[in-house]
């Protein structure tokens, strides 16, 4: 079963050195930068997920640290021929507390 | 301005062809799309439109103007498997409008008195790269066993903590910016040299300026803070406008009936249409973590090399207002207060302490130029 996974940061994120979901490793380079209509960091992506089961999602970024830095992810799929959307919002209180460090791992139950 | 347009252009076509390159990486086990449409496709699943219109509207109510602008970051060493810094050319412009006379003015004789206003950027931006983490073996060994550990256990805690400390300790979370950026102004309006003449003369003028300025954004400051700093010089060809007298002048028809009096603005003086000048600017916005919904701007400008007076240093600061959701660096408005001649070595311009000093709103953050 394939699965359009989505990861937005806002715009307090600077730079993204790794994003894992299912065991992929993603990079800054495979995120969208933002730009004046859209200020997120946006990663999308089409993973083979196997139903009924945790898809774990995990990403470690860097920016300008005073406000949280929130990632929404986003999961897309269909499942017995009907759309299923599972939308996660994550806050990570180390990010304005540290040098600007935002690290989370999520499990999202398909 | 036709150059500046086609450059535009050509930029905005050069941005989309790099914005919709893919790569293949991860294709035959998974896939990833920087193009929202490709990715829908191939899902078979619907994602909501995001807005295509690549600008940024901005209300400077101090300068009385409204502009659009935008600027694109195009990577120089993006191929670089090993860099340590990422190098980044940014190219930007801006076009709107301003307006010259008061407001009051503009109701009282019913016409805008105004111009144009452009400028555009081209700066090199510099900050350390993600390779020096996504190319770290003993980052990405950490961040697996973080990923691969049991959502909620001790373990898995333990291997955050140890991340954020290896990364804190390799990280320089600060971005330095060398910029160059030309802007043009044009202006239209109606000049008489003194109240005892009756002939108004049409003024059409353009003028121009050039500044260099070295900018950082640093994110661990002493005390808690973080800040943008800048540095710039710039080189100035403008006209005396400020200095003239805004009066209301008006057409009486011949027929001599009381409707057919037409109010217009005109503005009292001897015009100089170039005044060349220098000036060194420096700019300082800070934010202290603990206060994160406010940003302090402070702006000391030394305006020297003027052809017509003595140099002089005007004092600007700003209250921003923050929002939780957005950059630090985009603020939602801020309040402006000006201090202009603070040595007082233009006397003659100014009718008393008063005129100094003047408040406005701002709703982008005015230091240096683009910062992305």
């Amino acid at each position: 079963m394939q699965a359009l996974v989505e990861v937005k940061f806002n715009s307090n994120t600077g730079r993204i050195p790794i994003t894992m979901i299912e065991g992929i490793e993603f990079s800054e380079g495979n995120y969208k930068k933002p730009n004046a209509s859209n200020s997120n960091w946006v990663l999308k992506a089409k993973i083979n997920i196997s139903p009924d089961k945790i898809l774990t999602v995990s990403c470690m970024a860097i920016g300008r640290s005073l406000h949280k830095a929130d990632a929404v992810i986003t999961v897309k799929y269909r499942k017995s021929n009907q759309k299923i959307e599972k939308k996660e919002n994550v806050e990570d209180d180390t990010f304005s507390k540290k040098a600007g460090i935002v690290i989370f791992s999520k499990d999202i139950q398909l | 301005m036709k150059n500046l347009i086609i450059l535009t252009v050509l930029i905005l076509v050069c941005s989309n062809i790099y914005g919709q390159t893919i790569e293949s990486k991860f294709s035959g086990i998974s896939s990833y799309f920087q193009n929202s449409k490709e990715a829908e496709k191939a899902s078979g699943v619907e994602t909501e439109n995001v807005s295509l219109i690549p600008l940024s509207l901005n209300v400077n109510t101090k300068e009385k103007q409204i502009d659009v602008r935008n600027s694109y970051l195009i990577p120089l060493n993006g191929k670089s498997e090993t860099k340590k810094v990422d190098v980044d050319l940014n190219i930007g412009f801006s076009i709107g409008g301003k307006i010259d006379n008061s407001i009051a003015s503009v109701f009282k004789d019913n016409n805008v008195i105004g111009g144009f206003k452009s400028g555009g950027l081209i700066s090199l931006r510099f900050q350390q790269s993600s390779k020096v983490f996504e190319s770290d073996e003993k980052f990405v060994t950490l961040f697996k066993e973080y990923h691969n550990a049991k959502a909620g256990s001790k373990e898995k805690s333990n291997l955050k903590k140890s991340v954020v400390n290896y990364v804190s300790e390799n990280l320089h979370n600060a971005t330095y910016w060398l910029y160059l950026s030309p802007g043009f102004e044009g202006r239209k309006f109606i000049n008489i040299d003194s109240l005892n003449q009756t002939s108004y003369i049409k003024k059409n003028n353009t003028f121009n300026n050039v500044s260099f300025g070295i900018s950082t954004f640093q994110n661990n400051l002493p005390l808690n803070f973080m800040g943008l700093f800048d540095l710039s010089i710039s080189i100035k060809n403008q006209d005396n406008f400020s200095d003239l007298q805004e009066v209301s002048s008006f057409n009486q028809f011949s027929n001599g009936n009381s409707g057919n009096k037409q109010s217009f603005t005109s503005y009292l003086g001897k015009y100089n249409e170039s005044v060349k000048s220098k000036q060194v600017s420096f700019e300082s916005y800070l934010v202290n973590k603990n206060l994160p919904l406010f940003g302090l701007y402070l702006n000391p400008t030394y305006d020297f090399a003027n052809d017509l007076y003595d140099p002089s240093l005007d004092l600007n600061y700003t209250i921003y207002f923050l929002s939780p959701k957005v950059s630090v660096l985009s603020p939602n408005f801020g309040v402006v207060f000006t201090h202009k001649d603070i040595t007082g070595n233009r006397d003659e311009l100014f009718e008393n302490e008063k005129s100094r000093f003047s408040i406005g709103i701002v709703t982008r953050l005015n230091v240096g130029e683009w910062f992305n």
